[in-house]
């Protein structure tokens, strides 16, 4: 019975193999030519549209640039010499107008260095001059680049620093530029800078830049990036945050899962823990940050020198505290809708009582406070385009949003009142 | 005349040679669907090399709240993995079933130029796209198997996985030498994968035939239930998928391992791809001379030593690897142990496996195995977050080396060998 279920398999194997053999030998000259001309329609496929959207980028490139940050800045500008500010065009006007900037355009992000220029921060700013870093997002050759903002009594100008970064922020003389470095491979670094946009310190960053913020005192800088791919499921994003000393580049926190946390009195971990986006109090050693874990989002605050986390509050995302520090405005993500839709609320510290603010747009940002009654937040233009604005709202609920500063986003408010390392000495 | 008399009497020598087993013969059904994989991957890895960058740097999307819904997209597609080995077997028509997924994904390449910036719809294309991964590989691995003779059946699969391979790793360079020439054209590498896996989709309907009609002895598809008890007849089948699945439960992921690696020789994460790619580059490589070891001196030997050499390549990593040349050697180890386990694993049970029920059983088995990955995977991960990557990596060499052994007690009854000498 086995021999015969085994000469019958035999019979068939051969049966099978003699078959398939003439098959293989014969040729099919009418299926090379359709193989080859369905080869030469998706190669012409692709070349067309490689033609028609690399055309759309070159319309981009000629677009100019932003001009360059020019020394003129050394000076605190007083705000009647009209000659500066003629000079300097204002925007959007500057998109178009402005000098080719050779030395944005050709700047590596982390190559050449640029002429010693300083903005300097140590100025007494007047009350009728503000200035705002922020990410330049119009579509010129200035893209992406930081670039310092003037509002001299309404009057705004806008010049590019030589950083190229994904997100940045700058407080006290020091600050931190996460950059997107293309060549072959995507290398992600985070650069420290001084108050003259010269590099310090570079960091590497284990994925995706998301969030940074340096403490009102310059002394400390807080990463946030999206890890991808090393987790049991590749798609599986989380996210990764440090804090680094911005005089040295060394690590003071190198995870912010090693801190150990405390909810109610008790201590408070799990595997699945996230955390992200940090703000600093003034005296640079107490943050808040996110703490996300089994789909709950708490707010913890810290102290570096503690090196504690304590739960302060649930369902609050990308904290930001205001100068005042008395209230923290933050992205609560809004039940129901599929698609997922934070709206900026603000919570008083004291009462832990949330207000909604008067935005109806999804926000997804972390909030850089420009007073204490105002927010600033970067909306881009439509889902997915490439150009953001950043807009203002009272933090009371009141009123509405309003454009503040066109095709920027990641502001950082300069501001006058904070102390200045004075280790800093810019070269002239 | 004088031509077909000289083809003819190379024909001869061919044949002579393989009588010697010098250089095996493989059928163009696998050569071809080779080719269809190599492209069809290529296509899909051009997409996964820059879909993370594509949705947080270029869409400025938010990942993190959409990381919950995966472990529902591992069961579908073990469960469409099933049901394209189940439908292939009823249908008879490996072929079209399989074309059927390969279509599919490379719709879904061209959906994402539609999709924008929504992230529901691209979680969904992500979604359609594995679904279909999941229904092809059956009837494929089924068509490779019902196309080879039974003693060379290591050998087609390690060209299959070889020509695989090769696909995964041209595709991230593929992908990132398009962005590095076009900073930012997102939109070019989808419409580019598409183009790629329309060409591999051709190469499956002009050059793959479907070989049903020549293996099977019964006149009918069979039903289920008798599907099923015919599946639970086949001796030595319920071992083998105990055996594969022992294994799987005791290996980490490639991830977790280049984590590992990445730590210890201070690799920067943004080259990461590189490992992937040089694991790739070194299956690609040994796929082929390790099917052959495996149909000359026996497939349960050679799957029992690829996990060995798995062994070696986590001592390696655990000892530290702090050089750049231990990692290579990592590396390649890791692509070894590839190379001697996957497609020698579908050999030995497609030598089991009647025609009848070959799509099933094959789905079945790389269901289990797949499964068996996963939870394997969440294990390193929460044994890592406990006791650290040296202590994690230590235990599941300790259990790798335990299942080893179990798994080659659990073959010791493996009658068909398939090698030379294994009747003797």
């Amino acid at each position: 019975m086995a021999d015969d279920t085994q000469a019958r398999e035999q019979r068939r194997e051969q049966v099978r193999r003699a078959e398939l053999h003439a098959a293989d030998v014969a040729a099919e000259p009418s299926n090379t030519a359709r193989f080859l001309v369905l080869c030469l329609l998706c190669a012409l496929l692709t070349s067309a549209y490689a033609w028609f959207s690399l055309g759309r980028s070159a319309d981009r490139s000629n677009a100019g640039a932003l001009p360059p940050i020019a020394g003129a800045l050394d000076a605190a500008p007083a705000p009647t010499d009209a000659g500066a500010i003629a000079r300097l065009p204002a925007l959007p006007a500057a998109a178009g107008a402005g000098p080719p900037a050779e030395r944005a355009a050709e700047a590596a992000p982390a190559g050449s260095t640029p002429a010693p220029v300083a903005a300097d921060t140590n100025a007494p700013l007047d009350d009728a001059e503000r200035r705002f870093l922020v990410r330049h997002t119009g579509l010129d050759r200035s893209h992406g680049f930081l670039a310092v903002e003037t509002d001299v009594l309404g009057e705004r100008t806008r010049e590019a620093t030589p950083l190229m970064c994904h997100r940045a922020h700058f407080a006290a003389g020091h600050g931190s530029c996460l950059m997107v470095e293309r060549e072959f491979f995507t290398i992600y670094t985070a650069v420290l800078f001084d108050a003259a946009f010269r590099p310090r310190h570079s960091v590497p960053l284990n994925g995706i830049p998301s969030r940074t913020r340096v403490s009102p005192d310059g002394r400390h800088a807080a990463i946030t990036v999206f890890v991808s791919g090393h987790s049991y499921a590749d798609s599986l994003f989380s996210t990764e945050t440090s804090i680094v000393d911005t005089e040295t580049g060394a690590p003071v926190v190198a995870n912010m899962e090693e801190l150990p946390v405390v909810r109610d009195g008790q201590p408070f971990h799990s595997l699945d823990f996230n955390f992200w986006g940090v703000t600093f109090a003034a005296d640079g050693d107490r943050f808040f940050a996110t703490l996300g874990t089994g789909g709950v989002m708490y707010l913890v605050e810290g102290s570096l020198a503690d090196r504690t986390l304590r739960v302060v509050a649930e369902g609050i995302e990308c904290p930001a505290l205001s100068p005042d520090e008395t209230r923290i405005a933050f992205k609560k993500r809004m039940p129901g809708s599929a698609r997922a839709h934070w709206r900026p609320h603000v919570l008083d510290l004291e009462t832990l009582e949330e207000t909604a603010l008067a935005e109806t747009r999804s926000v997804d940002d972390q909030v850089e406070w420009l007073d204490d009654e105002n927010i600033l937040y970067a909306l881009p233009q439509e889902t997915g385009s490439p150009i953001a604005d950043v807009w203002v709202l009272p933090a009371d609920g009141s009123g509405g949003p309003d454009i503040f500063l066109e095709q920027a986003s990641s502001p950082a408010v300069l501001r006058s009142g904070a102390s200045v390392d004075t280790t800093i000495t810019t070269e002239g | 005349m004088y031509q077909v008399e000289a083809a003819a009497g190379l024909r001869r020598t061919l044949l002579a040679l393989r009588g010697r087993r010098f250089w095996p013969h493989v059928s163009r059904n696998v050569v071809a669907l080779g080719f269809t994989s190599l492209l069809t991957d290529v296509s899909s890895e051009m997409i996964a090399t820059v879909l993370p960058i594509y949705l947080v740097l270029y869409l400025g999307l938010t990942p993190l709240q959409y990381g919950l819904v995966d472990g529902l997209y591992h069961g579908m597609t073990a469960l469409l993995r099933l049901a394209g080995g189940f439908a292939s077997d009823r249908t008879r028509r490996d072929k079209e079933v399989a074309a059927f997924g390969y279509g599919t994904s490379a719709l879904c390449r061209i959906a994402m130029l539609g999709a924008g910036g929504s992230w529901p719809v691209i979680a969904a294309i992500v979604a359609v796209d594995r679904a279909a991964k999941g229904l092809r590989v059956a009837p494929r691995d089924a068509l490779i198997s019902l196309s080879s003779g039974r003693a060379g059946l290591a050998t087609s699969f390690g060209v299959h996985r070889s020509l695989d391979s090769a696909g995964a790793m041209l595709g991230p360079l593929v992908a990132l030498a398009i962005l590095s020439a076009a900073p930012n054209a997102y939109d070019l590498v989808f419409v580019a994968s598409f183009a790629v896996a329309i060409v591999g989709l051709g190469v499956l309907r002009l050059y793959v035939r479907s070989v049903r009609g020549l293996t099977l002895d019964r006149e009918r598809p069979l039903r289920p239930g008798q599907a099923l008890r015919s599946l639970l007849a086949t001796r030595g089948f319920a071992g083998l998928t105990l055996a594969g699945t022992l294994l799987a439960l005791t290996t980490v992921s490639d991830g977790f391992l280049y984590l590992v690696l990445q730590q210890g020789a201070g690799l920067n994460p943004g080259l990461f791809p590189l490992l992937y790619v040089g694991t790739a580059g070194s299956f690609l490589l040994l796929a082929l001379p390790a099917g052959m070891l495996a149909d000359r001196f026996g497939r349960r030997a050679t799957f029992l030593a690829g996990h060995g050499v798995l062994l070696l390549a986590y001592l390696n990593a655990a000892a530290g690897a702090e050089s750049l040349s231990d990692l290579a050697v990592c590396i390649l180890l890791l692509g070894g142990y590839y190379a001697l386990t996957e497609g020698v694993l579908m050999a030995l049970a497609s030598a089991l496996l009647p025609a009848d029920i070959r799509g099933t059983g094959l789905a079945l088995l790389t269901t289990a195995t797949s499964l068996g990955r996963l939870s394997a995977s969440i294990a390193f991960g929460a044994a890592w977050a406990g006791y650290g990557p040296t202590a994690a990596l230590t235990g599941f060499v300790v259990a790798l080396g335990g299942a080893t052994g179990a798994a080659a007690v659990a073959l010791r009854g493996y009658a068909d060998d398939g090698g030379r000498h294994a009747s003797a």
